[in-house]
Order: C-alpha cells, then structure tokens, then sequence
C-alpha cells in the first residue's frame, strides 16, 4: 500500500514538473513572437483624493482609460488624510508600495526622494510638455532639476467664506452682501441665530482646524503670514504676534456672542462639511475644493455662495501666499511595469481627456490658466465666483524650497519632535474656558517653534549644508504681491 | 533450577513488552507530532504578531526611529526619560487610572446584581434580558465610538433630546465640551459597552454555586440577605479576583472607545496612554512618527499596569482571607 503510493506521488510530481515546463515553453514563445505586450498588466494607484473615489471623476476616468487599453486593468485604492499616511508608511515599510501613489500633503517631495520610494516622470514621458512652465518648482515637485510629480489643481488655491443666501434671506438679511468685516459678521450671525429656528451663524471644526480658521483671521491683518504661522517677511515663526492674539480673542466674541454652533469643539472637517450641508449654520470657511464636494459628495448643496474672508477694517484683505507648483501623483521606484503606468499617467495628465472635464464635471480648476479663463468651461457660479477671488488675491510667495540648504533644513523640522501642546490644543483650550493663560502659551509655542527651527538650521549646516535663518527671511516680500525671485 | 524453555519463554515475553513499548512511544511520538502541527499556525501567528511586538518595542525604545527601515541612532535611556518627564504622559496615565477606577467600581458591583436577578428562577423571559445585556458586547467599539459622538451631541444630540424631553434638564448639556463631562461621557460608553460580558462572567459563577450549601442554610434559618453575605459573596471571590482582573485590564487598554469617541479630546481631557503611545508612533502631526519613543511609553506603561493588576489582585485575595 506504502509503496503505491510512493510510486502515485512520484508519478504526480513529474507531471506537475512537465505541466509547468509546458507553461514555460508558452511563454517564451509568446515573449519571442512579440506577444508579450498584450498581457494584462494591473497597475495600482494609492490616492488620498476624494476624486479618486470610486464613482467620482477620476475613477471614472480611470474606467474610460481601461476601455482604451484593455491590457493595463487599474486598481484604485483611496484612503483619507490620515488613514492614507499611516497605510502608505506600512506599505513603505514592507516593500510593498503601489506603482503610482497620490499623497495628501504630509509627504513631499524630498522625503519621496530621500526614501527611494519615487522616480522622476520625465524620464518616461513628455511630461514637461503637458503644463504651463511655471508650474514646475524644484523642491516642490522638481528635485534636481528632474520633474517628479504635476500639478492636479491649479496652483492658485485658498480659503473662502461659504454662506447659506437662503438663510440669509430667512434672517431679512440681502444675500448679496455677505459679511466683509468681523463686526458684520459678527451682526449678521447674532441675526442668523436669534431668528431662524435651530441655525447658528457661524461653525468652525475645532477639533480638526481651529489652527488653521484662526490664521485665516489673522492673516487678513498680517498676509506674510503662512498658514502654518510662519512669517516669511521675518523669517520666523509669529503666532503670538498681536494679530494672531486679535483673531483668537474674536473667536472667542463669537463664542460668548453665542452665534457659533456648539457642537464646534468636536467637528471634525468632515463633520462640519456636513453641518453645513445641513444648514445648521449660515456662515463658515472652507477652502477651494468645498464647491466639488458640496455637489458631489454631499449630494449637492444649493443654495450657498462664495465670498472672501471677512476682515477687520476696511483696506485689509485675505491675501494667500502660495507656490507657483503643486504636486499630485508619483510613480514608485519599486513599479513592475514603468511604461503601463506612464501611460496612466499621461492619461491623467492630458489637458483634453482630463483637465476640460474635470473643470466642468468635477468642479476642480485645473493648472492651465487658459482653461480657467474661458468661461465656457464653468457649470457652477460658485466656482467661477471663486475662481475670481483667486485670481485677485492669491500671491506667490518666496519659494524657498529652491535653496537646497533651506529645504534640507525645513525638512529637518519636520523630522524633529513638535512641541507637545500644538496650537488648535491653545485655541481649544481658550475656547473650552480651560486654558486661562492662553497668550503665554502661545509665546511658549512660539519659541519653541523657532527653537526647533534653529536647531534644524544648525543641523542641516553640520550636514554640509550652506544654510542661515536669512535663507527663510524675505524683508523684500509684503504678501500683498509676487514675491520676486 | 530454570529450565532452558522457561529461559527462552522469558526472552519471547521481554522482547514482546520491548516491542509493543516501542510500538506505543512510535505512536505517542506521532500523535504529538499531530498536535504540533495543528498548533503550529497558532503558535507562527502568536510569535509574529504578538511575541515579536514586544520583544522589538524593547529593542526599538533604546532608539531614534521613525518606523521606517531598521533603526540606527542609539539614543540609550534618552526615550525612557522623556517619557518619565513628560506631563502628557502622566496626564493620559490619571486619565487611564480614572476612567479603569470608575469602570471597575461601577462595572463589578452593578453586573452582579443584575446578574443575580437574571439567575433567579423566577424571573419571567431571562434569556431575553441576558441577550439585551449582551448586545452591547457584540458591537465594534470604533463603530461604537462614532455612534456616541453623535448621541452626545450638544446640539441634537440623542442624550440630551431624551433628557429635554423627560423633563431631567432644562438646557442641554454640552457632554463633551469640557474635559469633565467627556470623561464623565467615556465612562457611560465604557460601562454600557462592557456591562454585558460581566453579567455573563458571574451568570457562570453563580451556576456554579453548589445548591445543597443554600438549602441547609435555609434549614438553619438563614435569610436570602444572610445567604447572600455569608455563602454567595464567599463562594464567589475567585470569580471577583477574576472579573476585576479583566475589567482592569481591558479599561486600562481602551484605545478604540477615546479615538473615535473624543480622540483624547478636548484639550487632553479624555486622553489615555494607548491613544497617546498611538499618537507617538504612527500619527504624524507637525512631524515624523516616533516609534521609538512610542516603545519606550508603551514599556512604561506595560510595567505600570502590570504592577497595578498585581497589587490589586493581592488586596483582592487578602481581603478575601481576612474576612471568610
């Protein structure tokens, strides 16, 4: 009995060995005779945009493009903010990274870099070719002179505010004049509040970007500001300065004026997208993608328009500093297949087969300026209303991201442990009641800040790197226009 | 004298037993080996993700690591250090021995009484009552945790509409605008999501009380208050040592309850230390993540609890002694 089925193993195990020497023959045969490319070949793409969801824009783009190259089949995988970040650092870890990834902005470009986890585009494809000049920035999507990723937006972006017309209306307000100073904005939320049932004037999501809300304010009154609060003018960071402690104190009038909704210290952004979907608040800001998720991930909000940030008094105006690139998608160092996923890349990177579409359909303003002039190209108001304030109050700031030793040395910070208590844990807790001292503890966040700074700078210098604080310091820049490289 | 055949009969029986021993180590041999087998998935999966982890957090808190590749920069007890100093830590710690304290307290007592009165053979529909209980138990906490953030909404939220229109309160409470009440919030979640399995924890204890104890108490005149003190309370303090035990243990882990519920908010009011060493090691918040630094809280805190569940264990079973 033993020693049948001895004799059946071995007989099964040549067979299989004879199976698989066929299997082998084939292919090279196919490899040999050129058949080779119409093997299918799936590429996987890791986005952190919504966009990219399936059922939104880009997945269906993504679709079309299959059909065009039935040999390349596309696997999409999205993953939020920070749900992306920590997926893609075990993917990272374990060598297992996808062929192209979408990042949120956590992870630039040095980093990628650095890591060996992407490699250039222009060494597959005409990349350069496919965009403004301008749009390509070495430190921000250009490292070395090689171009790694593209703009999917266009670089002139920033923050609004978004209100209700409708409940404007219900309050006997003019929906044609929205607020465009705190006091007006503070007048018309106490309206909003006191006489449409269940509305707040105004809803900020705390939990998620009290930080950044409050530098919105306070940039209204000092633009070198950036939005992490650091002063470009005076090369250090500034969030005690007296126009971050003004735009704290009038949140806090807000607060005690009770117009802001009190489920605000939880909010996330998600949660307050979906407050004000819901209408329970009339005013709010938001930043330039709201009008896309407005109408295609919260079933399409109407009744709202677009205004620019209220300021203190009048002169002032939110102006937003920006670089004159993004960066989207990369292609991994580790890809199987280069040239499958360079023709993805191209699709996603075609001016016509995507970038008309997703101004139109998806409500995105692309990179290509001649694109977002032609009016033709907009089906919302919202968006062409937004479009406007960008083009009026968007600047470009010192990009000093080209400086090789300030980049290092910035990204030498971010590598560096960040104070313990951060500034939406200050504004919090001076908006909960529980932080008395708040200005004291802004000072300390500010040293510290600057601290780490300095120690990053000395750190990048030991490195061999020609870097000074006057590297990140631009007297010459007054956030009011381009900065002149 | 022995004759030869006897002799010879001697080595027929000898080598007989020799091989038939032989024969049952070959088989006892080859049914560990089965066993070893079927155990080996099991053992593979509890060495990889269980052993490893904290074998390598050991090794990782003596650097500077931020997760990615192998470690290289020996920083020493510098992470330790850190840790000990930092006044976040020790805040998410109270806030971990608070929210334990009051689960244990609340949890233990409560799940008895109502377990004795689901083990009543009187009570009309108990199997009903257990599974209510019990439901709770089945839920995914995150899943949990996002529900409650709605339920304890201030503004129409389903905790203060009930209450509103109950008449309880006259304003509704902002339950987790502050840092008391949303601790006072994580407890309520806390003790309702684990109520469930501690009821069926002492369910079992109590069926296991021997009925013959009672029926003589009875004979002797005792009381169901004098039963209860003076032959279940007893009876059931293994059961105690272990149900504490758990409860201590699972509230001092709770991790999944306070990310989705509060994320240690607000102002680190609901933080605890699962969420803060999380935070070190994978969030990225103004910097890299600091996964050595997240071992060395995560030891910290190991030891912590280790040295709190025994102390408390060894009061548990004095007290226990001294008294029966």
């Amino acid at each position: 009995m033993k020693r049948r089925s001895k004799i059946f193993g071995v007989i099964m195990i040549l067979f299989m060995l004879v199976l698989a020497g066929c299997q082998n023959e084939s292919s090279s045969t196919e490899a040999g005779s050129g058949k080779s490319e119409e093997k299918e070949v799936t590429i996987k793409l890791f986005s952190a945009h919504g966009q990219f969801r399936n059922g939104q824009y880009g997945y269906e783009r993504i679709q079309e493009f299959m059909k065009k190259h039935p040999n390349i089949k596309v696997e999409v995988t999205y993953a939020h903010g920070k749900n992306w970040d920590d997926t893609f650092l075990a993917l990272a870890s374990s060598n297992e990274l996808p062929d192209i990834i979408q990042p949120t902005g956590n992870f630039l470009i040095g980093d990628l870099v650095q890591n060996g986890w992407v490699q250039p585009l222009d060494a597959h494809f005409d990349i350069k070719d496919r965009f403004p000049n301008e749009v390509f920035v070495e430190g921000v999507n250009m490292l070395d002179g090689k171009i790694y990723s593209y703009p999917r937006i266009s670089p002139k972006s920033g923050s609004f505010m978004l209100y209700h017309t409708d409940l404007m209306e219900e309050a006997g307000l003019d929906p044609a004049s929205p607020p465009k100073n705190w006091d007006e904005l503070l007048e018309m939320g106490k309206q909003v509040t006191e006489k449409v049932d269940g509305v707040y004037g105004f809803a900020i999501p705390l939990k998620d970007s009290a930080a950044a809300h409050t530098l919105l304010l306070a940039r209204t009154l000092q633009p070198t500001l950036d939005g992490e609060g650091f002063d470009f003018q005076k090369g250090r960071y500034d969030l005690d300065s007296e126009n971050v402690v003004k735009a704290i104190e009038f949140l806090l009038k807000m607060k005690d004026a009770g117009i802001v909704h009190p489920n605000s210290p939880t909010l996330g952004l998600l949660d307050y997208q979906g407050l004000f979907a819901n209408k329970q608040a009339a005013f709010g800001f938001n930043a330039q993608w709201i009008v896309r998720v407005n109408q295609h991930e919260l079933g399409g909000v109407e009744d709202y328009n677009v205004a620019e940030i209220p300021v203190l008094k009048e002169g002032d105006r939110l102006y937003q500093g920006v670089v004159p690139g993004t960066y989207d998608a990369y292609l991994t160092k580790s890809t199987k297949h280069p040239k499958e996923a360079a023709e993805l890349l191209k699709w996603l990177t075609s001016k016509e087969d995507y970038y008309v579409g997703q101004m139109k359909k998806d409500l995105l303003l692309p990179p290509h300026p001649d694109l977002i002039q032609d009016e033709s190209n907009y089906s919302s108001e919202q968006l062409k209303k937004m479009a406007q304030i960008l083009e009026d109050t968007v600047v470009y700031r010192p990009v000093y991201e080209s400086n090789p030793g300030a980049f290092e040395a910035k990204k030498i910070e971010k590598t560096m442990a960040p104070p313990r208590l951060q500034l939406n844990d200050i504004i919090i807790g001076a908006y909960i009641g529980e932080m008395k001292d708040w200005k004291k503890e802004l000072t300390k966040l500010n040293d510290a800040l600057n601290t780490r700074l300095d120690e990053a700078i000395k750190k990048a210098a030991a490195e061999g790197q020609d870097v000074s604080r006057d590297d990140l310091t631009f007297p010459n820049f007054d956030g009011k226009s381009n900065y002149n490289q | 004298m022995i004759s030869k055949s006897t002799i010879s009969e001697q080595k027929l029986v000898s080598n007989e037993l020799e091989r038939k021993t032989r024969k049952k180590s070959g088989l006892k041999r080859k049914h560990y080996m089965w066993c070893y087998l079927f155990l080996a998935p099991q053992i593979i999966l509890y060495l990889t993700f269980t052993l490893w982890p904290i074998i390598g957090s050991y090794y990782f808190a003596f650097f500077n690591w931020n997760g990615i590749g192998w470690p290289t920069e020996i920083v020493g007890w510098e992470n330790f250090v850190e840790v000990l100093k930092d006044s976040y830590f020790w805040n998410a710690f109270k806030n971990s021995f608070v929210y334990t304290f009051f689960l244990v307290i609340i949890v233990v007592p409560t799940s008895l009484i109502v377990a004795l009165i689901l083990n009543s053979p009187k009570l009309y529909g108990a199997a009903f009552f257990r599974t209510l209980f019990f439901l709770p138990v089945v839920l995914t906490m995150s899943i949990v945790g996002i529900i409650m953030q709605n339920m304890f909404a201030f503004e129409g939220g389903f905790m203060n509409e009930i209450l509103l229109s109950m008449n309880i309160i006259d304003d509704p409470i902002n339950w987790l605008g502050g840092p008391n009440l949303a601790m006072t919030s994580v407890v309520i979640v806390g003790v309702w999501k684990g109520f469930g399995i501690k009821v069926i924890y002492w369910l079992a204890g109590l069926q296991t009380l021997p009925k013959d104890i009672y029926e003589a108490a009875k004979i002797d005149g005792a009381n169901l208050i004098q039963q209860f003190v003076y032959i279940t309370v007893p009876l059931l303090i293994p059961f105690l040592i272990v149900i504490t035990f758990f409860q201590t243990v699972w509230a001092f882990n709770v991790f999944d309850l306070v990310k989705t519920f509060t994320n240690g908010g607000p102002l680190f009011g609901t933080d605890m230390v699962p969420l803060y060493i999380y935070r070190y090691a994978f969030e990225m918040d103004g910097g890299l993540p600091r996964m050595g630094f997240a071992s060395a809280a995560g030891i910290v805190y190991g030891m912590a609890t280790m040295v709190i569940t025994l102390i408390l264990g060894a009061l548990v079973r004095k007290y226990g002694k001294n008294r029966y």
